[in-house]
């Protein structure tokens, strides 16, 4: 059964009176543990079909199953408990709360999806272990670079063990070499956690690492492309 | 990573803002307690004045208090003693009784003719010892401005007066030092009734027994005319033994008090004595309303007939509900200014905060908390500096307010006759903290309830787009 599940899917934004049109007619499956980018140049769609997936938006009609759950059955809070237990993000900015320690982000997930205190302490400092920032569990996000903050980003949204991870341009505030360390790392961990990730990029090292490739245009998908990580 | 905890660090992200809001609710509640510590000083400080000098509650005849106050003589009550043993005696009455005494009040002029000067005065007769026992009630430990009337173990014909019907009189030795007073010119000649100077037909009037001269205090002999139960005016011959300060002016100028037993001679003279009133009153000023009725029950049961009612202290002395309505509305509308200050000031620092922390908001809702967690995240906020800045405004009260009681400042309230201390009843006063307290925070809690509200119904996406 695919991760996830799309199946004619649009959406359409209403600037004041002007309806413009983000997705029409998306149909992909994304099979498990597969390291798949949504490719395609600007306003093509990317992250709205991948905040459509993360069940951040909504779609306006079509249907959206991730991990056997068909999103639009859920409601608002339902939804918010099924992204806690089964979705992770990783954003362009990092978006770590500035307030919480490295550790603290990266358990904090662990938190809303109910992890006991003992379990949590354990899998936040394995996360960063493996991420590589066992020494900087205590720093707050502001004393860590940005490839560092990335790192955390992925320790948070591996640790809750998803069925998905989604990355919106993981790479886009990256020098190139930190980007390719990153997206290295997150190679290795989709492997090691046996994970779907999808990415929304133009990057060529992250298309270059592509199991799939799900290139988008003008809302459409082209066509479904097999990659050679 | 408790909401709470996450709270606290948001809001020491800001501090310089977060310490502003807080010195607003500090400054805020401390105003609003030291008004309100104020407030309730003048409040139970009447209180406990008015329930010394008239009792909790009175038994008088019906009409009395509205009509009747110039004439004792038809609004007298029979069988006075045995009516009070039964009020005393009452199983549950008794116990919530402090005192039962009983009063005869009656007009008259008070004449000091060596000196040929005379004046209207309002004759309080009681029973002293008993009234010294009222005075020293204070249920609320306020300072007690009540000095003990100067009538127990007295002769009969001694009174007690006003300070302004001491000077008015021109009794200029009984007044305090430095206190203004026109000395009559011919004082030292004066005697006690039978005087030269008394004209003829006022002292023939008199049926006050006549006290051996030479008494040494007959430069305060006064005469006292009043009007008997048919009418007919008597006359008796007293001596003042003290001047005191009755606090508010109007009464000050008119207040006399005497034996009981001697305003009873003036008004019914050799028939069956009465009273106007009996004074009750409570050891807790709460049990009014458990008291009021058990008495009306034993009135019906044992007045002999007579048409009785009860009142209490707040209808015998409508200025204690007329100075408590203005400061109650006093307080009520520098409470409410300084609550819509707070309002403004903490709602506009948490739309601030929303503003400012929209990507987290979006960050947050993502990672799978519910709209309610986010509600609950900038209420908690708010709710924090709330509990900060009342704790940090209780204790600013508390120390204002003990500078303030140890200043020793006074003064003299409009209509007055005697400067108070100016004191702030703030830690003794549990209605004012908690009702202040739990204001403060529900002032809070409503300006921080809709940026809470506008941030946890933001859309996912768009709050994302602020990163």
């Amino acid at each position: 059964m695919p991760t996830v599940h799309l199946v004619d899917v649009c959406k359409t934004y209403h600037l004041d009176s002007v309806a413009v049109p983000a997705l029409s007619g998306i149909s992909a499956a994304i099979q498990p543990d597969c390291f798949t980018v949504l490719a395609g140049p600007s306003g093509s769609g990317k992250t709205t079909l991948l905040n459509l997936i993360g069940g951040l938006d909504r779609a306006d009609s079509g249907r959206i199953e991730i991990a056997g759950q068909v999103l639009d059955a859920l409601d608002d809070d339902a939804l918010s408990d099924f992204r806690a237990r089964h979705i992770g993000f990783v954003f362009q900015h990092f978006n770590l709360l500035p307030v919480l320690s490295a550790y603290e982000n990266v358990e904090y997930p662990l938190i809303l999806a109910g992890v006991s205190r003992a379990a949590r302490r354990q899998r936040v400092r394995d996360m960063l272990a493996a991420v590589g920032l066992a020494e900087r569990m205590d720093n707050r996000p502001g004393q860590l670079s940005g490839g560092q903050r990335q790192r955390v980003a992925i320790a948070r949204a591996l640790v809750g063990r998803p069925a998905l991870v989604l990355a919106d341009e993981p790479t886009a505030n990256l020098d190139s070499h930190t980007g390719a360390e990153i997206i290295a790392l997150m190679r290795r961990l989709q492997r090691e956690h046996a994970v779907s990730f999808v990415f929304s990029s133009h990057d060529a090292q992250v298309i270059a690492a592509a199991d799939a490739l799900l290139p988008l245009c003008d809302g459409r998908l082209q066509s479904m492309q097999e990659g050679a990580a | 990573m408790s909401t709470l905890l996450l709270a606290l660090r948001n809001l020491l992200r800001n501090r310089r803002r977060s310490l502003a809001t807080l010195l607003t609710m500090v400054v805020g509640l401390t105003a609003i307690l030291l008004f309100g510590g104020y407030r309730s000083n003048i409040q139970y400080g009447s209180l406990t004045g008015f329930v010394q000098f008239t009792g909790h509650l009175q038994v008088q005849r019906s009409g009395y208090f509205e009509e009747g106050s110039d004439n004792p003589a038809a609004y007298g009550i029979r069988d006075y003693a045995a009516l009070m043993a039964r009020l005393r005696q009452d199983a549950q009455l008794g116990p919530l009784l402090n005192e039962v005494t009983p009063a005869l009040q009656l007009g008259g002029i008070a004449g000091r003719f060596a000196a040929n000067v005379s004046r209207s005065v309002l004759v309080n007769g009681v029973d002293a010892a008993a009234r010294n026992r009222m005075l020293r009630w204070n249920e609320y430990g306020v300072v007690s401005y009540a000095q003990p009337l100067a009538l127990e173990d007295r002769t009969a014909d001694s009174v007690v007066v006003g300070q302004g019907v001491a000077r008015k009189l021109r009794l200029c030795g009984l007044l305090p030092v430095g206190m203004p007073c026109t000395q009559p010119a011919a004082d030292s000649n004066t005697s006690h009734g039978g005087s030269d100077n008394t004209p003829a037909e006022l002292a023939a009037l008199s049926q006050q027994e006549a006290v051996p001269a030479g008494a040494g205090a007959a430069a305060n002999r006064i005469e006292l005319l009043a009007a008997s139960q048919r009418g007919a005016p008597n006359v008796a011959s007293l001596r003042v033994v003290k001047a005191t300060n009755m606090g508010i002016k109007a009464l000050d100028d008119l207040y006399m008090a005497m034996h009981l037993q001697q305003a009873q001679a003036l008004v019914y003279g050799r028939d069956t004595p009465q009273v106007t009133a009996i004074l009750l009153q409570l050891h807790r000023t709460a049990d009014i309303d458990k008291a009021r009725p058990r008495i009306r029950t034993l009135l019906a049961q044992h007045g002999g007939g007579q048409d009785l009612t009860v009142l209490d202290f707040r209808q015998l002395n409508p200025m204690y509900e007329q100075t408590s309505q203005f400061m109650d509305s006093m307080f009520g509308f520098i409470a409410m200014l300084i609550g819509v200050i707070v309002l403004f000031t903490l709602g506009n620092t948490m739309s601030s905060a929303v503003v400012e922390r929209t990507s987290e908001i979006g960050t947050l809702r993502a990672l799978g908390l519910r709209r309610a967690g986010i509600r609950r995240l900038f209420l908690c906020e708010a709710l924090l500096l709330g509990l900060a800045g009342v704790v940090l405004g209780v204790l600013a009260a508390l120390a204002v307010a003990a500078l303030i009681n140890n200043s020793g400042w006074r003064w003299t309230p409009p209509g007055y006759a005697y400067a108070y201390l100016i004191l702030v009843r703030v830690g003794q006063d549990l209605p004012l903290l908690l009702g202040s307290v739990s204001g403060m925070l529900g002032v809070t809690l409503l300006s921080a309830w809709w940026p809470a509200r506008r941030a946890a119904r933001q859309q996912i996406v768009d709050a994302l787009r602020h990163s």
